[in-house]
């Protein structure tokens, strides 16, 4: 049942978020373009009116198509909880809490749905930022030979430098952890707002988000400080350093999954315990 | 083990301060059309709400033969809400898919042959259709269950008198015999003829719950006229 609720829940997230995640590279495209032509016309350096007049709307277009790129994975979140609040607490929910599952296959569905999209987004985001860093900085060549040599530098060094490939593998596990943490606490927000107001729930769901998230950001902060003043135990030494800065992530991932659980936990017992679709 | 379908046991619910449903005792049997009757706000659509697991009773208790609202009652309780509650961008073959991917009673043969016989588009998304006909599909799908207790919360209330004809044929017609239909309207007149039992609510309790027959042997009066007797204003 798991799976056939999965399966609806990730085509109706497809039908919302693809044009998303596939809008967020062309519009990086046309934004590389965009710069590129910004670049040659302001080493043209000319007094041309028409070309200061190309010159500025080109950079317009660079500078709104790049906060249109940073906002995607922003609006790809907003739209998945969208869809949570949606099909659970307003009309829809009546379907999707008559149908026999589990109060947690429901939520599994919506989280695992959740993440997967958030985890596409993010890597449509990166590759959006890779376009417009790699064809959009550069007049000369097709691609950024420069940056492209960092980056295969980079990514050799994680792949194969034994150190580096190992910290690679924790900062992307770091990173699934906070997008697990991201969904499973708006999950659990927007079921608290959706029992304790009757008029704004999808409003109070926003406000008890900033609430969890202000307090877990204070735990974050108290956990970080605690471990990195026990690492250096009094003393500045560089060994210190290096340790605090490999297993801060792994401190990330523990935490990030740890107030996941608890979440997740809360939300399956209020969904179960406390429903009320008025 | 109580034979009864829907039994509820000091159930009560409250909003806040307002009492919905106070200190309610029933106990619904199987094989009944039962009418659930009463004014705006008298708790009908709340005790089914109840029954379909989407409240929390405030105190007591309320089950669906003899277990709690689960997982397990859901699969043999199909209902109707009073509201639309299938997504907009959904066609009515893909919520015939829907409902066959879900439930295991489900007959989708019998779902597509009443969506002909009442001209439902199965290719049109459910925005662009109208309220009625999106009621009418709603009913299709719940009706085309073979479930042991179908709860109906105002079925009729947004169709037209043709089509109102044809839906009460349709619950007759597709409810098995050990079943049970607990029906809320407020058009009494036109279900009247197909009920067996009937409650009738008032501020969140039972004020009278008898067969149809056996009211109107009693009072020489149809269940539309002790209606509007008992809940004169």
């Amino acid at each position: 049942m798991l799976g056939k609720l999965l399966k609806y829940d990730m085509r109706s997230l497809r039908r919302i978020l693809l044009p998303l995640v596939l809008g967020a590279p062309a519009v990086a495209l046309l934004c590389a373009m965009a710069l590129r032509l910004t670049i040659a016309l302001s080493i043209a350096e000319s007094q041309n009116p028409a070309f200061i007049a190309l010159t500025m709307t080109t950079s317009l277009f660079v500078t709104v198509s790049i906060i249109a790129v940073i906002a995607s994975p922003v609006v790809a979140v907003i739209f998945i909880m969208m869809h949570f609040y949606r099909s659970l607490y307003s009309d829809e929910g009546y379907l999707t809490f008559t149908l026999p599952l589990k109060t947690h296959d429901i939520l599994n569905s919506k989280i695992i749905s959740g993440v997967v999209w958030v985890v596409i987004s993010s890597v449509s985001f990166l590759a959006s930022g890779a376009i417009i860093v790699m064809l959009g900085t550069t007049t000369d060549t097709l691609l950024n030979t420069g940056v492209l040599q960092v980056l295969s530098e980079l990514a050799k060094e994680m792949l194969f430098g034994a150190p580096a490939s190992a910290y690679a593998v924790i900062m992307c596990v770091n990173a699934v952890s906070s997008q697990v943490f991201l969904i499973t606490t708006l999950a659990l927000s927007i079921t608290i707002g959706s029992i304790i107001s009757k008029k704004h729930k999808a409003l109070s769901g926003v406000a008890i988000y900033y609430l969890l998230n202000s307090a877990s950001s204070f735990l974050s902060g108290t956990v970080s400080f605690l471990f990195t003043l026990a690492a250096f135990n009094g003393s500045e030494n560089f060994a210190a350093l290096t340790y605090t800065t490999m297993s801060a992530p792994l401190v990330g991932i523990i935490f990030n999954f740890g107030l996941s659980a608890a979440a997740y936990i809360a939300c399956c017992y209020l969904m179960k315990n406390r429903l009320n679709l008025e | 083990m109580s034979d009864a379908v829907l039994e509820t046991k000091g159930l009560y619910k409250a909003y806040g301060p307002r009492t919905v449903i106070s200190d309610m005792n029933i106990s619904l049997p199987a094989g009944k059309i039962i009418g659930l009757l009463g004014p705006n706000g008298c708790g009908k659509t709340t005790l089914i709400k109840l029954a379909a697991g989407l409240l929390t009773p405030t105190d007591g208790e309320i089950l669906v033969c003899g277990r709690q609202p689960d997982e397990v009652t859901r699969s043999f309780v199909s209902y109707l809400p009073e509201r639309t509650y299938l997504s907009g961008s959904m066609t009515p073959r893909s919520a015939v898919g829907f409902f066959s991917d879900f439930y295991d009673d489900f007959d989708s043969s019998r779902a597509c042959s009443m969506m002909a016989h009442l001209g439902v588009d199965p290719d049109a998304k459910l925005k662009t259709l109208s309220k009625g006909t999106k009621e009418k599909l709603q009913l299709i799908l719940v009706m085309s269950r073979a479930a042991r207790l179908y709860l109906l919360d105002e079925p009729i209330g947004g169709v037209d008198p043709a089509a109102r004809e044809y839906i009460l044929r349709t619950i007759i017609s597709n409810y098995a015999e050990n079943s049970t239909v607990l029906i809320s309207t407020h058009l009494i007149s036109d279900i009247e003829t197909v009920l067996d039992d009937f409650l009738f609510m008032r501020g969140g309790g039972i004020v009278m719950q008898s067969s149809v027959d056996g009211a109107r042997e009693k009072y020489g009066k149809s269940i539309d006229e002790l209606f509007r007797e008992v809940y004169r204003c």
